[in-house]
């Protein structure tokens, strides 16, 4: 091999091919002090520029890859926190359709049973005050009710002058020889004088 | 030469990561990352830029590894995709930096300004490397950082080899030249 041949093949290896006449290119260098400092100054003029020219001088795997297992990890969080989300939404929707359910079971009994007493209160004021109850049972309370601020007005049936419990049915006065009773019909919307699931208080007998 | 850092190839690595060895991603980042790291240094200068986009490319190939059909093209399949992630970034972070093969290098940054200070010698390099012509420049830049043979280098540029091997020559004599005065000093 000539000095010629040998500058090409190290401006060849340098370009990064011919590593396969790598060693035939080394039995020249040991022997050709000119070749071989051409080849030195060369690898190391690259070898330098590489290393100037280098944003990154130090291998950025293990970044890499402890990159990737923290999105990797993020991404699972996610996932977890997503299946926790579903299952607080599931919850929260069951709880809220079953508070639901159990809200318009009690609601009415409870709202009737305030409303009775507000009645009777006000059946009470009604008769100090001088007033005269209609002989109707259902009209007394209507005649009671119509003006009082708690009186819900989809329940005032002006028509009929009838003030409805929240199953629809009126509330009536009872009038006894003894004591008066105001009444709703309760859940079944029969009724049963105060008997079965009536709702009733008694009043004692005004004048 | 070469970055080659075991004996497992491309193809067996692909199928360890898709059956779930996420570690066997790690030979393919190491096989890769200087060429990806050259294609990025296309478009983006700082070195912490570099990173962070190199850092993407990688992360965005092992998301979709599941998508690359043919794995002969694995090489060709990281370039695009750090192009994509150096146009990205770019567009994100409104750089103007080397910003295209056409122009890259014709800006010197603050930080450059600095090194000139306190490296004499790296400033000359990215100097001489910057005053080149764009078409050696940028054959240099995947050589000499990416580690590219002058094959990849051309597949890359879609150039013939010999066009790539001529360039490469003539860019190397050039910066022989620039430098001449600095290599002596280093002798």
């Amino acid at each position: 091999m000539d000095c010629r041949e040998a500058r090409r093949m190290i401006r060849r290896y340098l370009a990064g091919e011919g590593e396969k006449e790598i060693e035939k290119l080394k039995e020249h260098t040991a022997v050709c002090e000119k070749c071989n400092r051409f080849y030195e100054e060369a690898l190391k003029m690259e070898r330098i520029i590489a290393d100037v020219l280098s944003p990154i001088k130090d291998s950025p795997t293990e970044r890499i890859m402890r990159r990737i297992e923290d999105v990797r990890s993020l991404h699972r969080r996610w996932r977890r926190s997503i299946h926790f989300i579903i299952i607080i939404v599931f919850v929260a929707t069951v709880v809220m359709f079953l508070t639901y359910l159990a809200l318009s079971l009690v609601m009415p009994r409870i709202r009737v049973q305030r409303e009775i007493l507000l009645i009777r209160d006000g059946v009470s004021s009604y008769i100090r005050s001088g007033g005269v109850l209609p002989e109707s049972e259902t009209e007394a309370v209507w005649a009671v009710v119509k003006n009082e601020e708690w009186a819900q007005s989809e329940r005032l049936d002006r028509e009929r002058r009838q003030y409805l419990d929240p199953w629809g049915v009126p509330y009536r006065l009872l009038r006894q020889p003894d004591f008066w009773m105001i009444v709703s019909s309760g859940k079944n919307r029969r009724f049963e004088y105060g008997g079965g699931d009536d709702y009733a208080i008694k009043i004692p007998r005004l004048k | 030469m070469g970055f080659f850092v075991s004996g497992m190839d491309d193809r067996e690595a692909i199928e360890r990561v898709l059956s779930g060895d996420r570690d066997a991603f790690r030979h393919i980042v190491e096989r890769y990352w200087r060429k990806v790291m050259a294609v990025v240094r296309q478009r983006i200068s700082t070195a912490e830029d570099v990173e962070e986009v190199v850092q993407n490319v990688f992360l965005r190939a092992y998301q979709k590894i599941g998508q690359l059909r043919d794995v002969r093209v694995l090489a060709h399949w990281l370039y695009q995709i750090a192009q994509k992630c150096s146009v990205d970034y770019l567009r994100r972070k409104r750089h103007q930096a080397w910003t295209s093969s056409e122009e890259v290098c014709t800006i010197l940054d603050e930080k450059e300004a600095e090194n000139r200070k306190e490296d004499d010698m790296s400033f000359e390099i990215r100097d001489a490397v910057a005053s080149l012509p764009t078409k050696y420049r940028e054959v240099v830049m995947l050589r000499f950082i990416g580690g590219m043979s002058c094959d990849e280098v051309a597949e890359y540029l879609g150039e013939p080899a010999g066009t790539v091997r001529n360039r490469l020559f003539r860019a190397n004599e050039l910066l022989k030249m620039k430098l001449r005065n600095l290599f002596k000093g280093e002798k």
